[in-house]
């Protein structure tokens, strides 16, 4: 039984939080991408997860300003990495390896790591 | 459920419960209006447990805090707008409550107040940086539970029992004039947006998330959210009651938490004065680190970060980032010496225009079976989060006439 | 093709009848199956509620950056019912008891 047995990808997909293998939160489900064309066989191909998803949902000067801000990256999880949907989208595989923590372990470069108890 | 821990929980819960608002509005509204205005704070704490134990209940049953499901439920582009809105008025209500601490240290030490500000941050990132969540929580809500002064000092000065039991039903006190009658209107809307702020259930739903509750979490919810915040709110009403009986017959206007810690002083001295003083520092503290965990909370898990003090600063390095991020800019806005009264109003008027939008979701997350199974909302929760979110909404859409028309609630 | 795409588009049929807008997207099996549209509503969008004309994937024609064009008069089945319940297990984090502030 896969995740993508009988879905509504609208309303139970989209904007769904995604945490990987270690249950780490790694992204949001920000877009769709599917296969296929008008009346053709079309399927889930993959998450889109990134500021540059963003593009097809909000009004062009809305999103000029969201590349100012974040940039526009944007990392494509094959739908086969999907083991799970609930109220959250669980993965496979570690965020790594599927390049979904890369500003994550950027930023990590800048914390002091000592102090915390 | 552990005795022990359900305790401190709800200690916590009634030391953390009072921010600058509601110690700035409870005193002004006491001195102004008597005893007529605490049935606002009655109502508002009632609202509260009612959004509480709802976002309490979604964190334990759905196991995701209120802003994850926000985004999913509203979409990105209202759920942005939510976002912005309030991490606007979350900001401003730190920036406040920094103020707050800056000023009581202020009364307590005679150092400049900018540099007191400073030295506040200082110690609260600190604080947020060293201790786990828990005690991060802990620390500041029991430490606040010297507030009880005030309401010891509500009973030492015999204050007209009768008069103050009627203040808990709903009214509009006879033979007030139109501009009265506006300015006592300003003040429910005032005192149900500092009850009802809606940073208070983001951080509650991320706290239970935090400490991993679960189904056999839900009787602690519920009770922290009655008891504990009933329990809070009562202290509150001491501070209005004791405005009312001490300041209101020759008319002092406590504008000033200084003004407000004379209550405990006038019948304790100066050890009342100091222990309302602290009591005041550690409450206004505790709400500084929750304002900002609260903006943190919200940025990460609208854009899906890594987020909590249960991991390591390290751990969820843009959570982090975040919350220094927002402490910084709320000493920012203090340091540019605005008057900390008028953030306290302008973090009250944002957070109840803010409040509809942020209580919607959660209700219709709460209500939702294919989340909450057997959890959702049985029919008492249903109706009184129902009404609860047409009376924040009536309120939201009076903030803004009626701040303009009373200049604040100047009059 | 992105759910983008679909989502929110108007649907016309090649007679140049509009049914709606697209607000839900059926999957089975990983495969498009439908498309719902109709004229939608906020309530609907917040309680994940979305009824209206459940058109199949293989009535349509096109879809472009306009509309998503159909074929004239397509089988409909109006969805009347609540979405189906699926199940909403989240993470897991450590636990401990807490309290509120």
């Amino acid at each position: 039984m896969s995740a993508f047995d009988h879905i509504k990808i609208v309303s139970q997909l989209l904007d769904l939080p995604i945490v990987d293998k270690d249950e780490r939160f790694c992204g949001i489900v920000d877009d769709i991408e599917l296969s296929g064309t008008a009346g053709k066989e079309a399927r889930v191909k993959a998450l889109l997860v990134g500021p540059g998803a963003y593009q097809g949902r909000m009004l062009g000067w809305m999103f000029w300003i969201v590349r100012k801000i974040a940039g526009d990256r944007m990392a494509r999880v094959p739908a086969e990495q999907v083991t799970e949907i609930g109220s959250v989208v669980k993965l496979k595989s570690r965020a790594e390896t599927l390049g979904l923590h890369q500003v994550e372990d950027k930023v990590r470069a800048w914390i002091p790591r000592k102090g915390a108890l | 459920m552990n005795p022990l821990e359900l305790t401190l929980g709800i200690m916590t819960a009634v030391g953390g419960f009072v921010d600058i608002s509601e110690l700035v509005f409870a005193a002004k509204a006491g001195s102004m209006f008597g005893y007529a205005l605490i049935w606002a704070f009655a109502l508002g704490t009632i609202g509260m447990s009612v959004f509480g134990e709802m976002s309490g209940r979604v964190a334990a049953i759905a196991k995701q805090p209120v802003f994850n499901l926000m985004r999913h439920r509203l979409g990105l582009k209202l759920g942005l707008i939510t976002l912005i809105g309030s991490l606007i008025s979350t900001l401003i209500t730190c920036a406040a409550e920094v103020g707050g601490m800056a000023l009581l240290l202020n009364y307590l030490t005679g150092l400049p107040y900018l540099l007191l500000a400073v030295a506040s941050v200082a110690v609260l990132m600190a604080t947020m940086w060293v201790l786990p969540f828990k005690w991060i929580e802990r620390t500041y809500g029991l430490l606040g539970l010297l507030m009880i002064v005030f309401a010891v000092a509500v009973v030492a000065i015999h204050p007209p029992w009768a008069k103050l039991a009627g203040g808990f039903v709903p009214q509009v006190p006879s033979g007030l004039s139109s501009k009265e009658l506006l300015n006592y209107s300003y003040f429910i809307v005032a005192i149900l947006s500092a009850v009802l702020f809606p940073y208070e259930s983001y951080f509650y739903s991320s706290g239970g998330i935090e400490e991993g509750w679960g189904a056999k979490d839900l009787l602690t919810n519920r009770v922290t959210c009655t008891v504990g915040f009933g329990l809070g709110s009562l202290l509150a009403i001491s501070i209005l009651a004791s405005s009312a009986q001490l300041f209101g017959p020759i008319n002092v206007g406590p504008e000033i938490p200084g003004t407000t810690a004379l209550e405990a002083a006038i019948p304790f001295g100066k050890t009342g004065l100091l222990l309302a003083l602290l009591g005041m520092l550690f409450a206004v503290a505790g709400a500084a680190v929750e304002t900002c965990m609260s903006n943190a909370y919200a940025i990460s898990q609208f854009f899906g970060w890594e987020w909590g003090r249960h991991a390591k600063p390290w751990e969820a390095p843009r959570f982090t980032l975040a919350w220094i991020a927002v402490m910084l800019l709320a000493l920012l806005i203090v340091l540019t010496g605005v008057d900390v009264m008028s953030l306290v109003e302008y973090a009250v008027l944002f957070s109840i225009i803010v409040l509809p939008l942020s209580y919607l979701p959660l209700m219709l997350l709460a209500n939702d079976k294919s989340y909450m199974r057997e959890h959702a909302n049985k029919w008492l929760a249903k109706s009184l989060g129902w009404l609860f979110f047409i009376i924040v909404t009536a309120a939201a859409i009076a903030a803004i006439p009626l701040y303009l028309l009373t200049s604040g609630g100047g009059g | 093709m992105r759910l983008s795409d679909l989502r929110g588009a108007r649907v016309k049929t090649l007679d140049g009848d509009t049914l709606g807008r697209v607000h839900e997207v059926h999957v089975e099996n990983g495969r498009v199956v439908a498309l719902t549209s109709g004229p939608g509503s906020i309530i609907e969008m917040l309680t994940a509620k979305n009824h209206g004309r459940r058109i199949p994937w293989s009535c349509v024609k096109k879809v472009t950056p306009d509309a998503i064009v159909v074929v004239p008069d397509p089988p409909q089945r109006i969805v009347k019912k609540p979405s189906a319940s699926r199940s909403r297990q989240g993470t897991r984090r450590p636990s401990a008891p807490r309290s509120k502030h």
